[in-house]
C-alpha cells in the first residue's frame, strides 16, 4: 500500500496573466506523495512552491490559467472536478494546510476556540459525511477532539487555551494549535507552507519534530515547502527542487543530498552552514516568469552552463532508481 | 474596564470646562449685546445699563465666567433673555427630539454605510463599487440643506409618499413621555398609530443627515474589508475549507469594524451640527432649531446650555466607541 501514490503531480503547467504579459508560473511541474511520506518541495522564493500549494487546494490565483497537466491525487484528477467539489470533499478535508507564519494566521479577533472549530465545521472528523449537520452533540465532539490533540502537542490547560485569545499565544504555540487543529481532521496529505520559517531557531527543530512524529503516528502524509536543505535533511524521505517554475531534480533526500546531479541542488545545499564546508551563495535571483531566459532557465546562474543550455531545455532524465535530474551537462556525462 | 470608565468620564470634565470658557469668551466678543436686544429700540442708554447689571454682565468675564459655572453645577443653566423661560426646562423638552433625529440618522448610516461598504468591497471594481463610490463623493459634496429641500419637493411635494415637516400629523396626540424618543415611547405605550406616522416623519430629516455618514462609513468599511481579504488569515481560513460567507461574515467584517466605529463617533457630531439646519428646513421641534433662534437673539444662556449639553453628549458618545472598539477587539479591551 505504502508504493502507491498518494498524490501524483505530472506535468503541470500553469500560467498567469499580467498586465507585463503571461507569466509561466510552473512549467512542467512533475513529482508524487506516497502515503505517509514526507516529501520536501525545495526552492528559492518566488519559484513557485506556493502556487503549487494553492493550486493542490484548488485556489488558483486571480486570473491563472492551467496550460498542461494533472494532479491526479487518490487515483482521480483533481483539475477535471467541480470547484464546488473541491470546496467540499477535498479541501481541509483529505488536503489539510498549515500556514507559514502563525502570527498572521490567526484572526485575532476571535478567540482560538472558535477559529479552530470553525476549522473542523467545515472539515468534519475523519468518520463524519461530508454533510454533517452542526449540531451542539457534533461541536461537543469537536471540541473534545481539539482538546484531545492539543495535549498531543504539549499545550498546557487545554480547555482553558480555546477560550484565549491569539495574541495571548507565542508563535510556537501557535503553530502546535494549528498543527493540533489539522491533525484532529486527519486528512491524507498534509501541505506545510514553511511553518517554521516565521519562528526562533530553538522553536523551529521542536515543531518540525513534532510534525514528523505526528505525521507517522496518524499515517499522514506531508508535502513540506522549504527553502532550507538542513529541513530537508531533518525530515524528508524524498524531495523535489524546483527552479523557476521549473522541476529540476527529484530523488530521495538521501540521494539528492549526498550526491546532487543538477548545479542548482548543489549550489542549495552549498548555502546550507550544516550540509557544506564552505558558505557559497548563488548569484543573481530567480529570472521572472514573464520573460523566462531560453532553454534552461538556471543557465544565467549556472557556472557549467554552455552554448547548449541557451537553447535546449532540459527534460527529466532518470538517473538511477527514482533520482531524476533535469541538466544537459548531465545527459552528457552520462 | 470600569476604571477605565469612570477616568473617560471625569476626563470629560475640564474637556466640557474649556468647552464652555471658549463659548463664553467668543459670546463676549460677539457684536450682540443681550441687554440692547431685551430693552429694545427706543431704550435710553441708562435703561440699558440698569438692564446689564440686573443680567450680571457688566462684570469681567472671569468672575461672569465663574458666577456661571457655579450655577451649572447646580443644574441652574439660567433663564432665557429673551422668553423668561428656564434655560434648563426648554433644553428637557427639545434635546429628545434631536437626540432621536441623530441617533435614528447614526443608524442609518451605519447599518447603510457599513452594508454598501461590504458588498463594494466583496465586488470590488464592480459597476455596484463604482457607483458607490459615485455616489459617495456626491453624498459628501452637497449641502444637507439643499439635500433637504429637494427630498421635500421629490417625496413630499411631487410623491406625497411622505409628510413635509414636524414630528406627528398635526392634530396627532403625541405618546406619553418615557424617553422622549417617539419612536420608542408609541412602541412602549402599544400606540402602533403614534409609531407609524413618527417613523414617516423622521425618515426624510434622518435620510438627509445621514447621507453625508453613509458615504464616509461605507468608504471605510470597503477599504478595510478590502485589506482584511488579504490578509494571511482569510488565506487560511479558505485554505482550512472555510465557504466565502463565512469568511465575509463574521470573520472579516468584525475585524473591518474598527475604521468605520471610529468614524460613527466623530460623525455624532458632524450630524448634530447638520440637525441645525435640517430641522430648520424640516420643522423639527428640536434643539437645532432652538440654537438658531438663540443666535438670532443674544440669547447667551440658551446658547451657552446648548453647546455645553451637546459637548456633553459627544463627549459619552466617544466614550460609547471606546468601549464598542473593545468589545470587537479583545487587544483593545486588555489595554483600558
Amino acid at each position: 500500500m505504502t508504493d502507491t501514490a498518494l498524490l501524483e503531480v505530472r506535468d503541470l503547467s500553469l500560467s498567469v496573466k499580467t498586465d507585463a504579459g503571461v507569466a509561466r508560473i510552473l512549467d512542467h511541474i512533475d513529482f508524487s506523495i506516497r502515503r505517509g511520506e514526507i516529501v520536501g518541495l525545495v526552492g528559492e522564493s518566488g519559484c513557485g512552491k506556493s502556487t503549487v500549494v494553492r493550486v493542490l487546494l484548488g485556489l488558483l490565483p486571480k486570473g491563472a490559467q492551467i496550460d498542461s497537466g494533472r494532479i491526479l491525487f487518490k487515483g482521480v484528477d483533481l483539475l477535471t472536478l467541480r470547484p464546488k467539489d473541491v470546496a467540499r470533499r477535498i479541501r481541509g478535508r483529505s488536503i489539510g494546510f498549515i500556514p507559514q507564519d502563525p502570527y498572521q494566521s490567526f484572526n485575532p479577533t476571535f478567540t482560538v476556540g472558535k477559529q479552530m472549530l470553525e476549522v473542523l465545521r467545515w472539515s468534519g472528523l475523519p468518520d463524519e459525511a461530508p454533510d454533517t449537520r452542526w449540531t451542539r452533540a457534533v461541536q461537543a465532539r469537536h471540541r473534545a477532539k481539539l482538546i484531545e490533540m492539543l495535549e498531543a502537542v504539549n499545550i498546557a490547560d487545554p480547555a482553558g487555551a480555546l477560550e484565549r485569545y491569539p495574541h495571548q499565544f507565542s508563535g510556537g504555540q501557535r503553530q502546535r494549535i494549528l498543527i493540533a487543529t489539522v491533525l484532529a481532521c486527519q486528512p491524507d496529505l498534509l501541505l506545510a507552507d514553511e511553518p517554521t520559517t516565521a519562528l526562533d531557531v530553538t522553536t523551529q527543530m521542536q515543531i518540525l519534530h513534532l510534525l514528523r512524529d505526528l505525521a507517522l503516528d496518524f499515517g499522514v502524509a506531508v508535502m513540506m515547502v522549504t527553502h532550507d536543505f538542513g529541513v530537508v535533511a531533518q525530515l524528508c524521505d524524498r524531495v523535489s527542487v524546483m527552479y523557476a517554475g521549473q522541476t529540476v531534480e527529484t530523488g530521495t533526500a538521501h540521494a539528492v543530498i549526498h550526491q546532487p546531479a543538477h548545479p542548482y541542488t548543489e549550489r542549495l545545499i552549498a548555502c546550507h552552514p550544516d550540509l557544506s564546508e564552505t558558505i557559497v551563495g548563488i548569484p543573481g535571483q530567480v529570472s521572472s516568469p514573464i520573460n523566462p531566459p531560453m532553454g534552461c532557465r538556471f543557465h544565467p546562474r549556472c557556472l557549467i552552463a554552455t552554448d547548449a543550455c541557451a537553447d535546449q531545455r532540459p527534460v527529466l532524465r532518470t538517473l538511477e532508481g527514482a533520482h531524476r535530474v533535469a541538466c544537459l551537462m548531465r545527459e552528457a556525462a552520462s | 474596564m470600569l476604571r477605565f470608565i469612570i477616568i473617560r468620564l471625569l476626563l470629560l470634565i475640564p474637556v466640557l470646562l474649556g468647552l464652555l470658557l471658549m463659548t463664553f469668551v467668543l459670546l463676549g466678543l460677539a457684536e450682540g449685546d443681550p441687554a440692547a436686544a431685551i430693552a429694545g429700540d427706543n431704550a435710553t442708554p441708562e435703561q440699558i445699563q440698569r438692564i446689564r447689571e440686573e443680567l450680571g454682565i457688566d462684570k469681567p468675564v472671569i468672575a461672569q465666567f465663574g458666577a456661571y459655572v457655579v450655577n451649572v453645577v447646580q443644574g441652574d443653566f439660567g433663564v432665557s433673555a429673551y422668553s423668561n423661560r428656564a434655560v434648563g426646562a426648554d433644553i428637557a423638552q427639545r434635546l429628545p427630539a434631536t437626540l432621536e433625529l441623530t441617533f435614528v440618522s447614526l443608524l442609518i448610516a451605519a447599518v447603510l454605510g457599513i452594508g454598501f461598504g461590504t458588498l463594494a468591497a466583496l465586488w470590488r471594481n464592480s459597476v455596484f463599487d463604482y457607483l458607490v463610490r459615485i455616489v459617495s463623493v456626491a453624498g459628501l459634496a452637497m449641502a444637507s440643506f439643499w439635500i433637504a429641500i429637494m427630498l421635500q419637493l421629490l417625496f413630499s411635494m411631487q410623491l406625497d409618499l411622505l409628510p413635509l415637516r414636524g414630528r406627528l400629523p398635526s392634530g396627532m396626540e403625541a405618546p406619553a413621555v418615557l424617553t422622549g424618543s417617539y419612536l420608542l415611547d408609541s412602541l412602549l405605550t402599544g400606540r402602533i398609530d403614534a409609531f407609524v406616522q413618527s417613523l414617516r416623519h423622521i425618515l426624510l430629516p434622518a435620510l438627509t443627515i445621514s447621507l453625508g455618514g453613509i458615504a464616509t462609513i461605507a468608504r471605510f468599511t470597503r477599504s478595510a474589508v478590502v485589506t482584511t481579504l488579504q490578509t494571511e488569515y482569510t488565506t487560511y481560513e479558505e485554505a482550512a475549507g472555510f465557504p466565502r460567507r463565512r469568511i465575509v461574515f463574521p470573520y472579516a467584517l468584525r475585524n473591518s469594524l474598527v475604521t468605520p466605529v471610529t468614524q460613527i463617533g466623530l460623525l455624532f457630531g458632524a450630524f448634530i451640527s447638520s440637525a441645525v439646519a435640517v430641522e430648520a428646513v424640516f420643522d423639527w421641534p428640536g434643539i437645532g432649531s432652538y440654537l438658531v433662534q438663540a443666535i438670532f437673539n443674544s440669547d447667551f444662556q440658551a446658547v451657552l446650555a446648548v453647546t455645553l449639553v451637546i459637548g456633553a453628549v459627544y463627549g459619552l458618545v466617544n466614550i460609547a466607541v471606546d468601549l464598542a472598539h473593545a468589545l470587537l477587539d479583545r487587544r483593545v479591551a486588555e489595554r483600558l
